[in-house]
């Protein structure tokens, strides 16, 4: 295997783990902050 | 360039990484700066790698091979910046018992593991071809797996048990104790002198190739807190509107008594 096979094996396997670990840290975000919107505002509309 | 100029060049990003550092810092503690911030993270990182990947000449001993420096060094240095937040807001937790270092900590352990693996992984990548072997048991290795083995225990830990306080105490505790073997992971290629190359400073690197890693070191510095913070906003979110269904369930059992 020559040098560049590592290299982008290297590449690949950073990128892809950050991409994906980032993606999946803004999708999580984005579902805690609609359910945290939507307990609130039910909490809202009992009280 | 010559090696003036580049030395040059490596001290001006160093200083403009430092001053950056400041915004970047600011946004990401403010959660409508959060997308602009991952707009900036990654034109930067992006721009880092390139300028690292384009503009260094193969080196003398490893050839090509030197360009998994580029994201292997910046990885390892976040990873070591990420467990001395845990460290920081671990203590300040136990001192202070406020939840939100409880949640900075764990937000910074989970993303301090993601690059210790990483960082892992580019190193045996790396090894195959300059050492000959995916795995050795050098001192360095040796270390940053313990150092891995330890956070992914304390990210097992925290879903073991739903009692808030005594979760966020055992993961403080444990937090510690894993960020205490950082420093060991860094001086472990002085201590013992074995396969793992001594730190690369800009004393010991050609200046050839300082521009390149002091980019990325920033870039993963910036990628790190921007996913510090991404974790963070949604640990907290989570928290509060967990409080506010305990709070509703507390005042329908009063008014069922």
């Amino acid at each position: 295997m020559s040098d560049w096979t590592f290299i982008q094996a290297a590449y690949i396997v950073t990128w892809t783990v950050v991409c994906t670990y980032a993606l999946l840290g803004i999708s999580k975000l984005r579902r805690a902050e609609q359910r945290l919107a939507e307990i609130e505002s039910r909490n809202g509309g009992a009280g | 360039m010559d090696a003036a100029t580049a030395k040059t060049v490596g001290d001006i990003i160093g200083l403009a990484g430092l001053v950056l550092l400041v915004p970047v810092g600011w946004a990401a503690t403010r959660r409508r700066m959060l997308a602009p911030l991952g707009v900036f993270v990654f034109l930067f990182v992006v721009a880092s790698q390139a300028t690292g990947l384009l503009i260094s000449p193969p080196e003398r001993g490893m050839g090509d091979l030197q360009k998994i420096m580029y994201v292997h060094v910046p990885s390892a240095w976040a990873f070591m910046i990420a467990f001395f937040i845990v460290f920081v807001a671990s203590i300040l937790y136990l001192w202070r018992r406020q939840v939100h270092h409880d949640r900075l900590a764990a937000a910074a352990a989970e993303a301090g593991a993601v690059l210790t693996a990483l960082a892992l992984a580019q190193g045996m990548i790396w090894g195959k071809p300059t050492w000959g072997v995916w795995w050795t048991p050098d001192p360095r290795i040796a270390f940053t797996t313990v150092v891995l083995m330890i956070f992914a225990g304390y990210i097992a830990l925290r879903a073991f048990t739903d009692d808030e306080d005594r979760r966020a105490r055992w993961s403080a505790a444990v937090g510690i104790v894993g960020a205490l073997n950082v420093p060991v992971v860094y001086m472990s290629v002085r201590w013992w002198r074995t396969l793992h190359q001594p730190q690369s400073t800009p004393s010991t690197v050609d200046p050839a190739y300082i521009i390149g890693l002091r980019l990325n070191a920033f870039a993963f510095l910036f990628l790190l807190l921007f996913l510090v913070a991404l974790r963070y906003r949604a640990m907290m979110a989570d928290r509060k509107a967990d409080a506010i269904l305990e709070d509703r369930a507390l005042k329908e059992d009063v008014a069922h008594v």
